[in-house]
């Protein structure tokens, strides 16, 4: 349990602080995209014996670049490749999945988050990407904000625009896999977006929105791993079924 | 080809021979233009003429597929520049004024710089100027067109520019707002000796407030002073260059 809630709240924090890039440049369902990405790099860890989350973070950097290459140099709309790299890398890992029934069960931990299979590596793991996270952030928060507000006015500047958006995506990829075992694939990118968009309607400024994304965020995480041990429940499920109901008790509160 | 002008010379922007074509699509053919130090020039032309690629030439966001763009030493990190459209791109964008007249300085801070007294001073300048003091905290999806612009404006002063360059400022902004607009943007031409390139497709608001016009539509139609423009007289040499042009019309181009 201990485990579980130093693993939640380092997620809590940095899905967030990713998160928050990612909606305000409209680039939501790429943290969906990764998600389904890396579970087929987990998949590839169980089949190799290599460990999942190190499998499933070479393989989201692997499609992280692919994406803006054919993107950029084959000029290939944005949306149409999020949705072929979200359906491809779910199709192969269900071919794989099916000719390996063995660790149906173990995968399933995978997909929608389990607090009791959070082991100590696991652990080391995710503060060392999350430190990884949270440093790049803060050294390159002004770059960050900047190609977020307006990409034409940043490099007319002298940034560049690109270097800092694959920046993001490689934050974003590393953001996912340390949440794969808490929350799981299918429900992460709920995570980075859901306390960002309820922080959106009262932040009063764009490092204060921040703040509140990650104020609501851990708010859901811890409570909804304490919800999902006492009852029994999936802990993915959980927080993100939390994450909701703090945004449409928001939604309320904001429309009157 | 994108060269530096010596910055003892009285030119800020010059271009030679310039052309541009996106797709096989000729988007600027053969332009030349002189702007010098203090001016304030009007670049004027229908929607689609070219204008907004000029200016992506000018910020070396393009480069010329021929001839070149000459732009004063060191100017770079020295232009202010307001895009086409920016206040309707941040709807639902959680940032204060002041986040936004910060990033002024983004560039100038370089990698991994801290927000030091001179950026402090710089912006507090800009806001000063801009009359937008009372602003700093809101947001800015809650801000008025005209209040946007002047945002935007402070944001380009915090860059202590030497060139101001705005891009269809007034898209999206009510009448009143776009005269008030103008006022400031004179004011600052003349209190802090500015050179100004103003893009727009409306002529009169141009002319009214530039020193010279360039016009152009694909290729440059005319180029004279503001006091000795005649509408009529460039009304009919966009008409006559469209029926005997070359080049073919631009279409999916960045203008």
């Amino acid at each position: 349990m201990i485990r579980a809630f130093i693993a939640g709240s380092v997620i809590a924090i940095i899905a967030p602080l990713v998160g928050i890039f990612l909606v305000v440049r409209r680039y939501a369902l790429i943290a969906d995209t990764l998600a389904h990405i890396t579970f087929f790099g987990v998949v590839v860890g169980f089949m190799s014996g290599l460990p999942p989350l190190l499998t499933a973070l070479g393989t989201s950097l692997a499609a992280v670049f692919g994406i803006e290459r054919l993107r950029t140099v084959q000029k290939l709309p944005s949306d149409s490749l999020l949705s072929l790299f979200l359906s491809g890398s779910l199709a192969i890992a269900t071919v794989l999945i099916s000719m390996h029934r063995g660790f149906n069960l173990n995968l399933f931990s995978f997909l929608f988050g389990s607090i009791t299979t959070v082991s100590h590596g696991d652990i080391i793991t995710i503060l060392v990407l999350a430190v990884f996270v949270i440093g790049v952030i803060i050294a390159f928060y002004k770059e960050l904000f900047f190609i977020s507000f307006n990409e034409d006015l940043a490099q007319a500047s002298g940034i560049r625009p690109r270097s800092f958006g694959i920046l993001l995506l490689v934050l974003a990829a590393c953001t996912v896999v340390v949440s794969l075992k808490i929350v799981g694939a299918l429900l992460i990118s709920a995570l980075m977006v859901i306390p960002v968009l309820t922080a959106i309607g009262y932040g009063r400024g764009f490092l204060s929105t921040t703040i509140l994304a990650v104020f609501f965020s851990l708010t859901s995480v811890i409570g909804g791993i304490f919800i999902s041990y006492f009852w029994g429940l999936s802990s993915g499920g959980t927080i993100v079924c939390l994450a909701l109901a703090i945004f449409v008790i928001s939604i309320f509160i904001n429309s009157k | 080809m994108r060269h530096l002008v010596d910055s003892e010379n009285n030119t800020h922007i010059s271009a030679k021979n310039l052309s541009f074509y996106y797709n096989g699509h000729s988007v600027l053919h053969d332009i030349n233009f002189r702007v010098k130090r203090g001016e304030y020039l009007g670049i004027v032309g229908p929607n689609g003429s070219g204008k907004t690629t000029l200016i992506k030439i000018i910020l070396g966001l393009l480069s010329p597929k021929s001839g070149s763009i000459e732009v004063m030493d060191d100017l770079k990190s020295r232009i202010g520049y307001v895009p086409q459209y920016i206040s309707e791109t941040i709807s639902q964008f959680p940032a204060t004024v002041i986040e936004i007249v910060q990033t002024g300085r983004t560039a100038i801070r370089g990698i991994l710089g801290r927000f030091s007294v001179d950026d402090a001073r710089a912006v507090e300048n800009a806001v000063q100027v801009s009359g937008i003091k009372h602003l700093l905290k809101r947001r800015l999806d809650e801000l008025s067109g005209g209040e946007r612009q002047k945002v935007f404006i402070a944001r380009a002063l915090a860059t202590e520019p030497l060139i101001l360059i705005l891009d269809e400022p007034d898209a999206g902004v009510d009448f009143i707002s776009q005269e008030a607009f103008y006022d400031f943007v004179s004011r600052l031409h003349k209190k802090l000796g500015l050179t100004v390139v103003l893009v727009s497709h409306d002529i009169d608001t141009v002319v009214r407030e530039a020193d010279s016009v360039m016009c152009i539509n694909h290729t440059l139609v005319c180029y004279e002073r503001a006091d000795s423009f005649v509408k009529e007289k460039y009304l009919e040499k966009l008409r006559s260059k469209k029926e005997r042009r070359v080049p073919r019309a631009e279409k999916n181009s960045h203008a």
